[in-house]
């Protein structure tokens, strides 16, 4: 009945239509078949057209494979070109009289009967309709084709798809197989599977069979979702939902708890596990070269019936994958289709690699921030160690100047000493005179201080520094700090020292006692130079301004001898020296320390003889205009 | 009329040394004379009062033993 409440859907689908057939052949094949009616038929060739005759409806992939196969074959293996019709024969009533009319114009060449029920249809109406046109079956087992006793001149294929072979599927998915679920729809409306009901009890004595066949899709979604461990569903075809078999196997496959073994390749991938499933391509070509045979003018009754296997084990991998279900067990030669590759399966070359360079990527940023630490450690080594050297120099130059330092200390130590006696005979003086006295002790303490500055100078030269002590501090007082030193030594060398200092004060951020150093170091290394000159007459002038670009500027000019121009960068260099005691590392440990300081420092010539060293550093702060 | 006591030059650069000197001295009971370079004793000293010359050997412009030539 439901088959019938389909009529509107039908109708369209019964109306006939041409496969693989330009249009211009099935034109002229038509006219001339209008033009010559029936006359001498026996003798001229048989009409360029096939009229496959499908049973149940139209639509169904399986029969679209089919014909396809068939059609290609046909126009392939001949150079004639035949037109392919093809009829669906759901239409019940009446369908003798719709074919009657519909090719009562268009001569048939040979009719193809496809399935059981269109075999049947074909022998039953044959008389009526084309009496004479050769009948080729396909789809038809084994059983119904002797049952159906036909004449000579019908042959065919005829396919195997016995109900042991979806047992011995149902076996290789389930190992313990002890239950069998039948889905399908009731016996009586299945086309291809009739001879499975009578296959069935033989199985009866092995396994347990749980009939839902016939149940309606509600039912069939309770019952197959919770079947025992130990369970195959064998489907059989339900027909009525969607478009045919592939969407009712779809409509309960994603509930079942078991795998599905299905018998139609075209059920593959609708939620089938798998089987040994009919294959239409191989079918319909091999009942296509029937065709061609006969229409090539072989008779009918010439060509024995084609018994085939036409199906292969095909399952579904994502099934098989669900159920857990190992490729292992399945029958030898099995098809396994959408296999889909993991991402490490399918890439895992691209992965490999990808997985190597992040690896060698953090290998590099740890080698890196390895090295970065070393050098920092080594860095910080190098620092203590030019802080060393800075300080050794510091103590060779104070000791270099010791001599005049003694002479200045010695001073007000021999002033003092003067003073003490003074005093003494002030106060053994009759009367004592002790105001005298008074105002002597208070010279004595003046002194006494003057000595203590100079200690306490020549102490902050020696002292040690670890790190740099980063400080404000007015260039001129250093500098003022460091000609206290030097003027003792310019007087020793009978050198006139004059200091310029700049007005207003030079803030720069730097450890005071190093640009002290650097100042001495050039000082010293100017006096040096004028060692020859005659006595008095070597001048040496120190000048602090503010320069360019927020910068100090401080010079120091000799009256030497200069310096060749292709020395002005050398001077600087470590051990460079042209005296005989000299170190060489006064001018270099000067511009160590002035790059400390981001400071800058250079050599030249002063216009009136001489050479003027220069350096620069950075104000800390900017000066109010 | 009492003699004046004898006259002593010092020639020092350094002031408070040179002060020191000339305490001393004169707490000695010795007139005392201070300059604070050679050039200036030559250019004030007298030259019938000569009595003695206290020198430093180390100064600026003209040093001791130079002025001793």
């Amino acid at each position: 009945m439901r088959c019938c409440a389909r009529g509107g859907f039908t109708v369209g689908l019964a109306g006939g239509y041409i496969l693989h057939s330009a249009h211009s052949h099935r034109v002229s094949s038509l006219r001339r078949s209008l033009a010559g009616p029936a006359a001498g038929a026996e003798s001229e060739p048989l009409p360029s057209s096939v009229l496959i005759l499908n049973q149940v409806r139209a639509g169904l992939p399986w029969y679209a494979a089919f014909s396809a196969a068939f059609g290609s074959i046909l126009n392939a293996g001949s150079e004639r070109r035949f037109s392919v019709y093809s009829e669906n024969l759901d239409l019940a009533a009446s369908r003798v009289h719709y074919l009657q009319n519909k090719y009562r114009d268009t001569p048939i060449g040979v009719l193809v009967a496809q399935g059981s029920s269109a075999l049947e249809f074909v022998m039953r109406s044959r008389a009526e309709l084309w009496p004479a046109v050769p009948v080729i079956f396909a789809a038809v087992d084994e059983e119904t084709a002797a049952r159906l006793n036909l004449p000579s001149d019908v042959t065919g294929t005829i396919y195997q798809l016995p109900f042991r072979n979806m047992v011995a599927a149902a076996q290789a998915l389930v190992p313990n197989l002890k239950r069998i679920a039948l889905v399908g729809d009731p016996w009586e409306r299945q086309a291809f599977r009739r001879h499975y009901q009578e296959q069935i009890p033989a199985f009866a004595a092995q396994f347990e069979f749980i009939d839902l066949i016939g149940l309606p899709m509600t039912e069939i979604r309770k019952r197959v979702a919770v079947l025992p461990d130990d369970t195959a569903i064998i489907y059989t075809g339900l027909m009525d939902e969607g478009a045919g078999p592939h969407e009712g196997l779809a409509a309960f496959a994603t509930v079942a708890n078991r795998p599905i073994v299905i018998d139609a390749e075209t059920s593959i991938g609708y939620g089938g596990t798998g089987g040994f499933v009919a294959t239409p391509v191989p079918m319909g070509q091999a009942t296509a070269r029937i065709a061609l045979r006969i229409l090539d003018g072989e008779a009918a009754s010439k060509i024995p019936v084609v018994r085939g296997d036409f199906t292969r084990p095909v399952f579904d991998w994502r099934q098989l994958q669900r159920f857990g279900i190992s490729e292992s067990g399945l029958p030898a030669g099995s098809e396994v289709r959408f296999r889909e590759f993991s991402l490490w399966g399918q890439y895992r070359w691209q992965m490999a690699a990808i997985f190597f360079f992040i690896v060698l990527q953090a290998a590099l940023i740890g080698w890196l921030l390895l090295e970065h630490h070393r050098r920092r450690i080594v860095e910080k080594k190098l620092r203590a160690r030019l802080l060393e050297v800075i300080h050794l120099n510091r103590t060779a130059t104070a000791g270099a100047l010791s001599a005049s330092v003694a002479h200045e200390l010695n001073q007000p130590l021999a002033a003092i000493q003067s003073y003490a006696e003074a005093a003494t005979l002030y106060l053994e003086s009759d009367p004592p005179d002790i105001e005298r006295a008074e105002q002597i002790l208070a010279n004595i303490r003046r002194d006494d201080q003057r000595a203590s500055d100079i200690i306490s100078h020549l102490r902050g030269l020696l002292k040690k520094r670890d790190e740099l002590e980063l400080q404000e501090c007015d260039l001129n007082k250093t500098v003022g700090d460091a000609l206290q030193i030097l003027r003792p030594e310019a007087l020793k060398r009978g050198i006139t020292l004059d200091a310029h200092e700049a007005k207003s004060p030079l803030p720069v951020r730097a450890d005071p006692i190093h640009l002290q150093q650097v100042i001495l170091n050039l000082a010293v290394n100017g006096m040096d130079a004028m060692r020859d000159c005659a006595p008095g007459s070597g001048k040496m002038s120190i000048q602090t301004a503010l320069g360019e670009e927020s910068a100090v500027e401080v010079r120091v000019a000799d009256s030497g001898m200069g310096i060749p121009t292709d020395k002005l960068n050398t001077v600087f260099d470590a051990f460079y020296t042209t005296k005989r005691d000299g170190t060489g590392l006064g001018l270099s440990i000067a511009r160590a320390i002035v790059e400390i300081y981001g400071g800058k420092i250079w050599a030249e010539n002063g216009a009136g003889g001489g050479a003027v060293f220069c350096f620069t550093l950075p104000l800390s702060r900017m000066l109010a205009a | 009329m009492t003699t004046l006591p004898p006259i002593i030059h010092v020639v020092d650069d350094d002031a408070s040394l040179r002060a020191a000197l000339g305490e001393l001295l004169s707490a000695c009971g010795y007139r005392v004379a201070l300059y604070e370079s050679a050039e200036q004793l030559l250019k004030t000293l007298p030259g019938e009062d000569r009595g003695c010359i206290l020198l430093d050997v180390q100064m600026a412009g003209l040093s001791g033993p130079q002025l001793q030539d």
